[in-house]
């Protein structure tokens, strides 16, 4: 299980690390258009098309490694109030929020991509079907919800470990009790 | 229950969400499908999990974000940081509290080849504040000013919050930029003045450096050629008209790229660092504009704006009234939530009323990212000082907001002379 996690995980880093080379050869070839444009008048065609495409998998290529290091914005001020029970419960509650969120975004994905499919929606200049590129996007999402269900795991683990822990630590107190 | 009381209750349920850990683009999402479904029913509500971020992911006006973080990552592993500050302390480091007025100098100068508050301050936390503490400045005011240089991250511009606020309220983000740039130099001025005056107090807080001779100063700015170089072609190739923004993003990226790689600094590992680095903080600005898409749709539908505004006029303050009720609400904000989540979950309430009492939306997204980086250093969780502490722990969070309090003074200074005189924002847009 824990060898299993690891490799996802790894796994999701170098998504995104591809992900991100993807953009750098989307950024040296907006580059070409707008110097070959600007200076010899011969700007490279369907350079927006590509950038639509490419932008929407790169973006979800980076979301299982973000749910993976766990870096989404958020205000944990009450847990650091309440202390290390309390703050792996809402660490678990916030984990189990956001796999519905992404779950269900992955689940709902599928007709959308199907509909692109079935319509036959292309970019506009270059006339590349859209529906490829969308499914990709789609299966990294699902991995990203199979990332968010191990934090799920990781969590229950955790408070799991806790509530033994306090369990065991106030049959210490009681026998303590008892011997005073 | 009518629209207007499903979204009270859904603006509840969203606060109490982000306040047990939820991520805030996760809340959003979550509250705006819930409260779209009350209204509509689920089918058509689960629908925007796929369509927003969809459009989200597609919408190529977006894609400069990701475009200026990786361009900013890369800026600081090719040690630009590095070259902007010790050409600054060439120039002002003599000056009293010369250190602490490089840092700002040098923070607005990083701040046009980045675009975060929170990156500049942590570049500014590594380069600045150790050199300030050595040359015995007083922990508390190098903090501040390295906290306070921060919040430049995001008025100089290009800035990424600016880019949101655009696409978020369909402005041209080429008007929000140039509308920045005085408001920017304001900033900057106002900040040294803070500086001079806390130096008089207090030499011995900031003590100044010797002056260099002239021919080390101009030395020193040409180490600096490639900071100057990415910031003349990325501004200079948008203002011009040359470049669309995406494209003096592009070129950014592959100007930095290119520095970083002949310079030495990028290798394998920190080649993957900046790749990692920027794809983090990619990831963490769309999930907060999914949600705060979805969001808007279900606050749009319960017209709750239009029920806001009401109760507003109700009041019967002057529009100058209500601005500095929004004045005192964002500072409250910006202590809690970042730049991102402090703008984007605000939106959908406060830019229908701007607009009902006639003033500008670019004049607003200027003077709504300014009241942003002054919450970022207002107790009780200004996000740069945090930051700061969590970098330097040997430095109380008391004396960073001791070292602040000069700096606050210039911010409110700041606030008020853009709210009074709209022309220090909206003139420059005006004869481009």
């Amino acid at each position: 299980m824990a060898g299993l996690d690891r490799i996802l995980r790894i796994g999701a880093r170098w998504l995104a690390l591809v992900g991100f080379v993807g953009l750098l050869a989307l950024a040296v070839m907006m580059t070409a258009d707008a110097i070959l444009r600007t200076f010899f008048s011969a700007p490279l065609h369907g350079v927006n098309d590509v950038s639509a495409v490419v932008m929407a998998v790169v973006i979800a290529s980076c979301i299982p490694a973000n749910l993976a290091d766990r870096k989404n914005i958020s205000v944990e001020v009450l847990g650091a109030i309440l202390g290390g029970w309390a703050n792996d419960l809402l660490r678990l509650f916030s984990s189990i929020v956001i796999f519905a969120v992404i779950a269900l975004m992955a689940w709902q994905f599928i007709p959308f991509v199907e509909g692109m499919y079935s319509s036959g929606r292309r970019t506009w200049v270059l006339a590349w079907p859209l529906w490829p590129w969308w499914s990709v996007a789609t299966a990294f999402l699902y991995y990203a919800a199979l990332i968010q269900a191990s934090n799920v795991i990781k969590d229950i683990i955790a408070v799991a470990g806790n509530l033994g822990a306090r369990a065991s630590g106030n049959d210490t107190l009681t026998s303590d009790k008892g011997a005073r | 229950m009518d629209p207007a009381t499903i979204a009270l209750l859904g603006l509840i349920c969203m606060f109490a969400l982000i306040a047990l850990h939820v991520p805030i683009g996760i809340a959003m999402a979550v509250v705006g499908v819930s409260g779209f479904a009350s209204m509509t029913g689920w089918g058509p509500a689960i629908k925007l999990l796929a369509s927003e971020p969809a459009a989200t992911m597609a919408n190529l006006d977006l894609a400069v974000i990701p475009l200026f973080m990786l361009m900013g990552s890369l800026a600081a592993a090719g040690g630009l940081a590095k070259d902007i500050f010790e050409t600054a302390e060439a120039l002002v480091g003599h000056r009293p509290g010369g250190l602490a007025a490089t840092t700002i100098v040098a923070s607005a100068g990083f701040g046009a080849v980045c675009g975060s508050s929170v990156a500049t301050t942590a570049t500014f936390g590594k380069v600045a504040l150790p050199e300030m503490i050595a040359r015995g400045y007083a922990k508390g005011s190098s903090a501040g000013a390295v906290a306070a240089g921060g919040t430049l991250g995001i008025i100089v511009p290009p800035s990424s919050i600016m880019v949101l606020y655009g696409v978020l309220t369909e402005e041209s983000v080429l008007k929000l930029f140039t509308a920045a740039i005085l408001p920017a130099l304001l900033s900057v001025a106002l900040y040294l003045a803070a500086i001079w005056v806390a130096a008089w107090r207090n030499p011995e807080a900031m003590p100044g450096s010797a002056k260099l001779p002239f021919r080390a100063r101009i030395v020193a700015i040409g180490r600096s050629w490639g900071a100057i170089s990415l910031a003349v072609l990325v501004l200079g190739g948008i203002y011009s008209g040359v470049f669309t923004v995406n494209e003096a993003a592009a070129v950014g990226v592959v100007f930095a790229f290119f520095f970083a790689l002949g310079r030495g600094k990028l290798n394998r590992a920190s080649f993957l660092s900046v790749l990692s680095e920027a794809s983090v903080a990619t990831v963490m600005i769309y999930v907060i504009v999914f949600g705060a898409m979805i969001f808007s749709y279900f606050i749009s539908l319960s017209g709750v704006s239009s029920e806001m505004m009401g109760a507003i006029e109700s009041l019967g303050l002057p529009p100058l009234g209500v601005i500095f009720v929004l004045v005192v609400i964002y500072l409250f904000l910006g202590a809690f939530f970042d730049e991102v989540a402090a703008v984007v979950v605000t939106l959908p309430f406060v830019l229908p009323i701007i607009l009902s009492l006639g003033y500008d939306p670019v004049w607003w997204g200027i003077l709504n990212v300014a009241l942003i980086g002054v919450g970022m250093l207002t107790p009780p969780i200004g996000i740069n000082v945090m930051l700061l502490n969590a970098m330097r722990a040997d430095i109380p969070l008391t004396a960073i907001y001791k070292g602040i309090l000069v700096f606050f003074f210039a911010d409110c200074i700041r606030i008020l002379i853009l709210i009074l005189v709209p022309q220090v924002t909206l003139w420059l847009p005006s004869i481009i």
